[in-house]
């Protein structure tokens, strides 16, 4: 089931689209910003310039820092008695980012909603246990109001209080499950206390997942641990919060919305844009925004695009799962090497997800790469050969995969350094 | 399950005085270490241990932050005279059975020796030397 018919409309439909909405957008902030007509100004165009979608390029970039200097409401382009919603980041260090949000902005917002919970399979049958955080952070109210435009049943449950949530899942039939992957898991194990046959207690069907960086391993994980499809949507509030992409039946990766955020992906050094298929960081423009439209965003999250049509009957542009962040980008004698690829890496050559640390340095005018790897019970054996050939197939795997030439150090469990809880991934001493 | 004993393989990092912090917590909670073996590979290497309550001993290495693995080995008994080992060594050689790694554990009158051969062929090995009159024990 599609939800619009233009999820699979024909390239030169969607480009049609995209350049007109463009076209609106760059008009939209030109006259109504102060903080856009600069810009424009210094990069001596104006609106009218932008005739084709290659001109979006022309365009000057907006960063997370031009939000935060223009706390809080500086880049919104309507008057404030027209603003509905207002969403904020938590922002632990400075002041947080604020976005808001027209009657308009609303219906885009569910209208993306509402595509991804069709792609999900989801439908007035459903029952939705919502158990993103309700508040000013993004995934709890755009999880809620897109089920309600598919017409499910939505169970607002929030966060926290394990037990309760099970029992509300149980008691209510709950059939998709929206949270983030960990807490999703988090729920599994603690269900799981009831004995092994747990899951016949639960009607659950698909969980749609996403607000946080996802191994290859944690999503199989939590798959199979509810015993349910797993779909993965990404999204960041500057955009619109969650429903910018979602992954489909057919495919890992994640169909974008291209009617109403333009992608682009650039190399996060030059600024350049990157042909189709290479990874970069990934630049999204707001076509169809109006409180807070947004033009070439740097979402700092790597990804690559492409746009041949999907087995699922969608045409719109599908990118990859994200890859990393362009700030933990490592750059080992010219390879760019992010620590999620490293991870992955380590899962599919051993199954498991294992803790890891990279640790850079400089070796006469090379760079050394050394990545450490804890022996968790999971891969622990009384043999010191498979254990030498667990390190030779990871530092194998490196070679082959990511054409990086390391060396992996087996360490006991625990003994990598550890901050706020998260395993410290890499360790740059050429800084 | 053929007749075996339990050997407790727990991963060091070649580091001063990680081995003593194993012994230390097994003779803090007055466990007694039956026999000891450390494998060196490189940066790392494995300490096979075989103890008296194998259970009891992961459960506190784990808690100190050790990765252990428990399996099962072959425990038979020898008496203190030339050719012993190289008996059992023959028997299980003639049957196409592979040894992965062997050692020894002291006490009694008697000696043990600690083998391991290939998962699969544990309970062959065990038939093999039983037949041949070797005493395989089930606890040292
Ligand atoms: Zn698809």
């Amino acid at each position: 089931m599609i939800w619009n018919t233009v999820e699979s409309a024909s390239r030169e439909a969607i480009e049609a689209i995209q350049l007109k909405r463009l076209q609106e957008t760059a008009r939209r902030v030109y006259a109504l910003n102060p903080f856009y007509k600069e810009k424009f100004e210094e990069r001596g165009i104006t609106p009218e310039d932008i005739r084709s979608l290659e001109d979006l390029q022309r365009l000057p970039f907006t960063r997370k820092q031009d939000l935060r200097n223009h706390y809080p409401f500086g880049l919104f382009c309507v008057p404030m008695s027209e603003v509905v919603r207002i969403h904020s980041s938590s922002g632990t260090t400075g002041k947080p980012t604020v976005v808001g949000y027209n009657a308009h902005d609303m219906e885009v917002w569910n209208e993306v909603m509402a595509r991804v919970y069709t792609m999900s399979g989801v439908g007035a049958e459903d029952v939705v246990h919502n158990a993103y955080g309700y508040g000013l952070f993004t995934g709890g109210l755009g999880f809620h109001y897109g089920a309600e435009k598919v017409g499910a049943t939505v169970v607002p449950a929030s966060g926290g209080f394990t037990d309760r949530q099970l029992m509300l899942m149980r008691d209510f039939g709950a059939t998709v499950l929206a949270c983030t992957p960990s807490f999703a898991l988090h729920l599994a194990e603690v269900a799981a206390k009831a004995g092994s046959e747990f899951r016949k207690d639960y009607k659950l069907k698909v969980g749609i997942f996403g607000a946080e960086p996802t191994s290859e391993g944690l999503k199989k994980e939590v798959a199979k641990a509810w015993g349910i499809e797993y779909r993965e949507v990404y999204g960041l509030s500057e955009i619109i919060g969650p429903g910018v992409s979602c992954s489909c039946s057919h495919s890992d990766r994640l169909h974008l919305f291209e009617d109403h955020f333009l992608p682009e992906i650039i190399d996060p050094e030059t600024g350049e844009v990157l042909p189709e298929g290479e990874r970069g960081e990934l630049v999204i423009t707001t076509l169809s925004k109006q409180a807070l439209p947004i033009i070439r965003y740097r979402t700092g999250d790597i990804t690559s695009l492409v746009k041949e049509p999907c087995g699922c009957g969608r045409t719109m542009v599908r990118m990859e799962s994200i890859v990393g962040r362009a700030d933990d980008m490592l750059i080992v004698n010219g390879v760019n090497v992010y620590p999620s690829q490293v991870e992955h890496v380590i899962a599919n050559a051993e199954g498991v997800t294992l803790n890891y640390q990279i640790i850079a340095e400089k070796k006469g005018h090379l760079d050394k790469l050394e990545i450490m790897v804890e022996v968790s019970e999971e891969i622990m054996t009384d043999n010191v050969g498979e254990l030498e050939h667990i390190r030779k197939e990871i530092q194998a795997s490196l070679l082959n995969n990511l054409y990086i030439n390391a060396n992996v150090k087996l360490v006991e469990p625990n003994t990598i350094e550890r901050s706020m809880g998260k395993a410290v991934r890499v360790v740059d001493k050429r800084r | 399950m053929s007749k075996s004993v339990k050997q407790l393989s727990v991963f060091l990092e070649n580091k001063v005085g990680r081995l003593g912090e194993v012994t230390g917590i097994l003779a803090k909670a007055g466990i007694r270490i039956r026999s000891i073996e450390l494998v060196e590979a490189g940066d790392f290497g494995i300490l096979r241990l075989i103890v008296a309550e194998t259970e009891r001993a992961k459960e506190l290495l784990e808690a100190g932050g050790f990765s252990v693995k428990v399996s099962p080995v072959i425990a038979v008994e020898i008496a203190h005279e030339s050719g012993c080992f190289n008996r059992i060594v023959s028997l299980l050689a003639a049957e196409g059975i592979n040894i992965q790694y062997a050692y020894t554990c002291h006490g009694g009158p008697l000696g043990i020796f600690i083998l391991k051969t290939d998962r699969v062929e544990m309970l062959r090995a065990v038939e093999v030397l039983e037949s041949d009159g070797v005493k395989v024990l089930d606890a040292v």
